[in-house]
């Protein structure tokens, strides 16, 4: 009797209202939503209110307004296009060197420990702080851009892929060993498939710093590049077309982390 | 990876043609991290017949593990030699030998049927035929409903049954049992245990099978090697001479029970002397 109801009052929606009140009953994705509305519609009023013609701040509305024409004039054009190359070749020499020395790193047990010491110490160095070396030996141009794009993003590569290639479990070598594989059906077979989920999560890590790495350069150098555009257009005193520029380099980063996310999703669907 | 010793004619001895597993000698031994050398196997000679349910049973560390990989040549032995049939094991045979790992060596990330399938993708077998016969093996251990689960979707039981049916799927005549039950629970070990012996009986492999656990190791078996520690010797060998099929109720019977008792007095001394092993 008391079992039933017990359910009863559980499933009434009343019930669980009157134990939390307000917005609780609200989903984490509704709350986020408001959050971010509240603070983009704030934003406007202040700047409405108290930034007309400002020199340094733009409202969300007129940043908005700004993107077409921003994105339609063919210098902005021809620096993403830039940013975009330098970037895309750094990502892939990081993803592609960083996953083959990564996975050799850590099937080698002796190499394994000292590597990592090695690599973490280097990994929190602050490579601003070296970057007038980068332009001395590889000038101003390209390839100073792009390699330090590729040492921003390699380091979260090959770290995550030394930790998971350790983690592949040797029963699984050994079974297949038994059945007939040699070492390219096991690497084929159980070392892939079982590093992929960790090296797609530290290739969002590597993504987000390898752009880090490029914009850094071209920011400091400010020869060609989004840097180069975004440091002149903060001394031109044009806000708008500023923040537009902005936000296009940032939805740009979060599109290839969703992509990333969605990947490692899917890749990991097997895990408890 | 075989290689041929004498043509099949060239041997026919009366006492070994009922043979199927020939150990001789063998000789294993480890490094250890300090770079000393610790013997697992020395002087050890066994001929295990066709058809024959053969359990290596002795202390923890003994060995057993070790006898187990060099007859399926994932190890290489320090001394002696092992031949099944008429060629000796230089390298994995999966033609011949197929293996049950103690912790069930599955691919977390393939299905039940995969994990079986994956036998016979080695052998490069064609797709449907690869998929038709990973479902009978599968129907075999009674997981026919399983097949689409993963590895964490499953009890440790069906796992354990997964890769009895991955073992059985590539039709080798030798199966080597390395403590198959030993991350099993007592009762699903017990139900297993039988399980497994009625699938077995009706296909006429010869195993050979590592065990800890006496009961285990007397009912299913038609010879018991009981062991020394290490390095590992041959203490004993006892027949098992219980008529087969076997039901469980024979595990209370008095044959049953008197080998049970004489194996325990034989290991009690010897694992008491591996404990203080490092």
């Amino acid at each position: 009797m008391s079992a039933v109801t017990f359910r009863r009052v559980g499933g009434e929606p009343q019930a669980r209202r009157a134990v939390r009140p307000g917005g609780a009953g609200m989903s984490p994705v509704m709350l986020r939503v408001l959050t971010l509305a509240a603070v983009v519609l704030g934003w406007e009023v202040l700047a409405r209110l108290y930034l007309q013609d400002s020199l340094f701040l733009a409202g969300p509305v007129a940043i908005v307004q700004a993107i077409p024409g921003t994105l339609s004039d063919p210098a902005v054009r021809e620096a993403l296009a830039i940013t975009a190359g330098e970037f895309l070749l750094a990502f892939a020499i990081a993803t592609i060197a960083g996953v083959l020395f990564g996975a050799l790193l850590g099937a080698t047990r002796r190499a394994f420990a000292p590597s990592r010491n090695l690599l973490q110490m280097a990994f929190s160095l602050p490579q601003v702080a070296l970057y007038p070396l980068f332009v001395l030996w590889l000038g101003f141009g390209f390839s100073s851009k792009v390699v330090f794009g590729i040492t921003h993003g390699i380091f979260p590569v090959l770290l995550g892929t030394m930790a998971a290639t350790k983690m592949v479990d040797p029963n699984l070598v050994t079974s297949v060993r038994a059945m007939g594989g040699g070492r390219r059906t096991i690497l084929r077979k159980v070392v892939l498939p079982s590093i992929l989920p960790e090296v797609v999560s530290s290739l969002r890590v590597a993504a987000a710093l390898t752009l880090l790495g490029v914009l850094l350069a071209e920011l400091m150098v400010s020869v060609g590049g989004v840097g180069a555009m975004l440091h002149s257009l903060s001394s031109s005193f044009a806000p708008a077309r500023l923040y537009a520029l902005i936000a296009t380099v940032c939805a740009a980063a979060i599109a290839v982390n969703l992509v990333l996310g969605f990947f490692e999703r899917r890749l990991s669907r097997w895990r408890p | 990876m075989l290689k041929n010793e004498n043509s099949p004619e060239g041997r026919q001895p009366t006492t070994e043609s009922e043979a199927r597993i020939f150990v001789e000698d063998l000789e294993v031994a480890y490094a250890t991290p300090s770079g000393s050398r610790v013997h697992a196997v020395v002087d050890f000679s066994l001929d295990i017949r066709r058809g024959e349910f053969l359990t290596l049973i002795g202390p923890s560390g003994c060995g057993k593990t070790s006898i187990l990989k060099a007859v399926g040549g994932l190890i290489t032995p320090d001394g002696g030699d092992v031949r099944i049939g008429d060629t000796i094991v230089t390298g994995p045979v999966p033609d011949q030998v197929a293996y049950v790992f103690q912790d069930f060596a599955l691919f977390p990330w393939r299905t039940a049927l995969g994990n079986v399938e994956v036998a016979l993708e080695l052998k490069k077998v064609p797709k449907a035929e690869r998929r038709e016969r990973a479902r009978e093996a599968l129907a075999t251990v009674g997981l026919a409903d399983a097949a689409d689960r993963h590895p964490h979707e499953l009890s440790g039981g069906m796992k354990q049954r997964v890769a009895v049916a991955r073992a059985l799927v590539s039709n080798c005549d030798v199966l080597l049992l390395d403590e198959p039950f030993g991350a099993l629970d007592e009762q699903t070990r017990l139900v297993l245990g039988t399980e497994l012996l009625r699938i077995l009986e009706s296909l006429g492999k010869t195993i050979i099978f590592v065990t800890h656990n006496l009961q285990e190791a007397v009912y299913l078996s038609d010879r018991v090697v009981a062991m020394s520690a290490r390095p590992a010797r041959i203490k004993e060998i006892i027949e098992v001479d219980i008529p087969r099929p076997r039901s469980p109720d024979i595990m209370v019977s008095e044959a049953f029970t008197e080998i049970q008792r004489h194996l325990f007095s034989l290991l009690y001394e010897e694992s008491a002397l591996a404990m203080n092993q490092p």
